[in-house]
């Protein structure tokens, strides 16, 4: 898309630095603090932190992750602030968001 | 909300449809899920990442070509916005929180496929993806799906993915390919005259020149406990079907899974468009004419929904759909349509021998469904296993409707997106009949899963 006229800001990430990324802020997820930038997901900054379990199923307990990454499978929902089932893949990172996954809870 | 010619999904086909349309001076939305237009082929990095033209995928271009013409005709277009309901040409839309109806003369379809779900044990641990999800995480975040990635499926879809999974900076262990070349050769005739199609395949293969490749290979389980930890692969036979005695072990932390796509007809379901079995691709497809036209007047079809045919396809069906849909609303008279389309359906005729050639080929054969262990989930998102399927069905129950009721499945957030093929398959084996035969479950709103207030408080 078009180039914004003023200097934007570059940031890069220790992982892959050949990466020029948008501002750095921090997430909160699970009341852990994420470094994550401009432009990311939900899920691309939980992914990167090497957060794998994104909730638990009520009956098995069993771990599951993010599947298809495109807003088909829901199974990558978690809260955030005060919004319940937000699919991380389509989410937009945000300064300050406080996000819960469902990796300690059942359902 | 008004519109002559309602288009949903912004993918390449619902973009291509939007500029028809739109030359020929009808009023056009553009109703898309995603953040940012272009779909999954077109899909990138937000605006915010300033990435260097050698990172830029090999589709940006024309991506952004297309992005650019639908934002010069005038298109307006609904991004982060889910059309949840049909009621005749009435759509009910849910954008932030709201939902509010969107009244279309005319529909345009183009909502495009996502990867077939496979299912093997272990395929539920985090780390198991499609090659969809993997690509995304990849392309878009320019995050590692995993450090050791394998990669295993059917089809050249698996190139780009691996392509851009290395770029990430993971190590690829391995790419399994369920065919072997020596059966592509079969399919050299409908090759012949796709040269750009070859020059794509070369530059691929020589940026994986250093990736182990396995064919005539497919996944068998996934193990780990927090996490996917390890897979074991299996040689097949020409059916797909393990050959004993022929297991892999890779330690891995991240597999995608390619096997071919699926198209979303959970809209087209909602309009009452009529769908077709395709046993190439082992799915329900839009039924439609020459002119993209479906069963129901007024409703247009473009891309994968249609047929899994790829982006090029897609898109001159988006236009050939788009200018339909404006002679339906006699924008043009049928002759000038008729001219405008031409162009399209020649070109649409010469890609589809290629796109004919890959779904015979890399179609699904049966191994890829036989086998399944009874301890193996099917449904996600309730928990149900394959022996769960298969006790309903021998108790008398081979209906998808009644092994949702009886079991759960498909009643999740997912809604059977993921499952409702798997369990078809399961039902046909355990009655041995043709998955065709297998009724399909009946769609209803919402297509995806909305808040019961923003429903309730509709506009």
């Amino acid at each position: 898309m078009s180039r914004k006229p003023s200097m934007p800001q570059v940031e890069r990430d220790e992982r892959t630095p050949q990466i020029a990324r948008g501002a750095a802020f921090t997430v909160e997820v699970d009341g852990r603090a994420l470094s994550a930038h401009d432009g990311e997901s939900v899920l691309g900054v939980i992914w990167a932190a090497g957060i794998r379990c994104l909730r638990r199923t009520a009956s098995k307990k069993e771990p599951r992750g993010f599947f298809c990454g495109m807003g088909t499978c829901f199974d990558c929902l978690v809260q955030v602030d005060d919004r319940h089932n937000v699919r991380a893949c389509l989410e937009p990172a945000r300064p300050g968001m406080r996000i819960a996954t469902r990796a300690k809870s059942a359902g | 909300m008004q519109a002559e010619v309602a288009i949903i999904g912004g993918g390449p086909a619902g973009m291509s449809a939007a500029v028809a349309a739109s030359e020929c001076s009808a009023q056009v939305v553009l109703v898309d899920e995603y953040a940012h237009m272009g779909g999954q082929f077109f899909k990138r990095a937000a605006d915010q990442f300033r990435l260097q033209s050698q990172q830029l995928s090999a589709e940006h271009r024309a991506g952004e070509t297309l992005r650019q013409r639908v934002a010069a005709s005038g298109v307006e277009v609904l991004s982060s916005t889910l059309v949840w309901s049909a009621f005749g040409k009435t759509l009910m839309l849910y954008r932030d929180g709201k939902s509010f109806p969107l009244q279309a003369a005319a529909i345009v379809l183009a909502t495009g496929a996502c990867d077939r779900p496979v299912a093997f044990p272990g395929w539920t641990l985090p780390g198991v993806m499609t090659a969809g999800g993997a690509q995304t995480l990849s392309r878009t975040q320019w995050v590692k799906p995993g450090h050791r990635v394998l990669i295993a499926g059917a089809g050249p879809f698996v190139m780009p993915v691996a392509q851009q999974v290395l770029r990430t900076g993971a190590e690829i262990v391995a790419i399994v390919e369920a065919t072997r070349p020596a059966e592509w050769w079969r399919h050299a005739g409908s090759m012949w005259g796709q040269w750009p199609r070859f020059s794509e395949a070369f530059g691929y293969w020589r940026n994986l020149r250093h990736v182990p490749v396995l064919y005539g290979h497919k996944i068998l389980r996934a193990f780990g406990t927090d996490g996917v930890e390890a897979v074991e692969i299996t040689a097949v036979d020409r059916a797909w079907r393990a050959v004993p005695g022929t297991l892999k072990r890779y330690e891995v932390d991240a597999v995608a899974t390619a096997y071919g796509f699926l198209p979303n007809t959970e809209a087209a379901d909602g309009c009452g468009c009529e769908l077709l079995w395709d046993p190439h691709g082992q799915a329900w497809f839009v039924k439609h004419d020459a002119g993209m036209a479906t069963s129901v007047p007024g409703v247009y079809a473009a891309g994968e929904i249609t047929g899994i045919a790829g982006s090029a396809v897609a898109m001159e069906e988006g236009r050939i759909a788009g200018i339909s849909a404006a002679e339906y609303l006699k924008k043009i008279k049928p002759a000038e349509a008729e001219q405008r389309r031409r162009p399209s359906v020649v070109e649409r005729a010469h890609l589809m021998r290629f796109a004919g050639a890959l779904n015979e080929c890399f179609g699904p054969r049966p191994g890829l469904w036989e086998g399944l262990e009874d301890a193996t989930t099917v449904c996600r998102c309730e928990e149900v296993t394959a022996g769960d399927v298969r006790s309903c069905v021998r108790a008398g129950c081979a209906t998808m409707k009644g092994i949702k009721d009886w079991t759960r499945a498909g009643m999740g957030p997912c809604q059977g997106r993921i499952c409702r093929s798997l369990i078809a398959q399961l039902v046909a084996q355990e009655s041995s009949t043709d998955p065709a035969t297998v009724q399909r479950p009946r769609i209803r709103p919402p297509f995806k899963p909305v808040p019961f207030d923003a429903m309730a408080l509709s506009e």
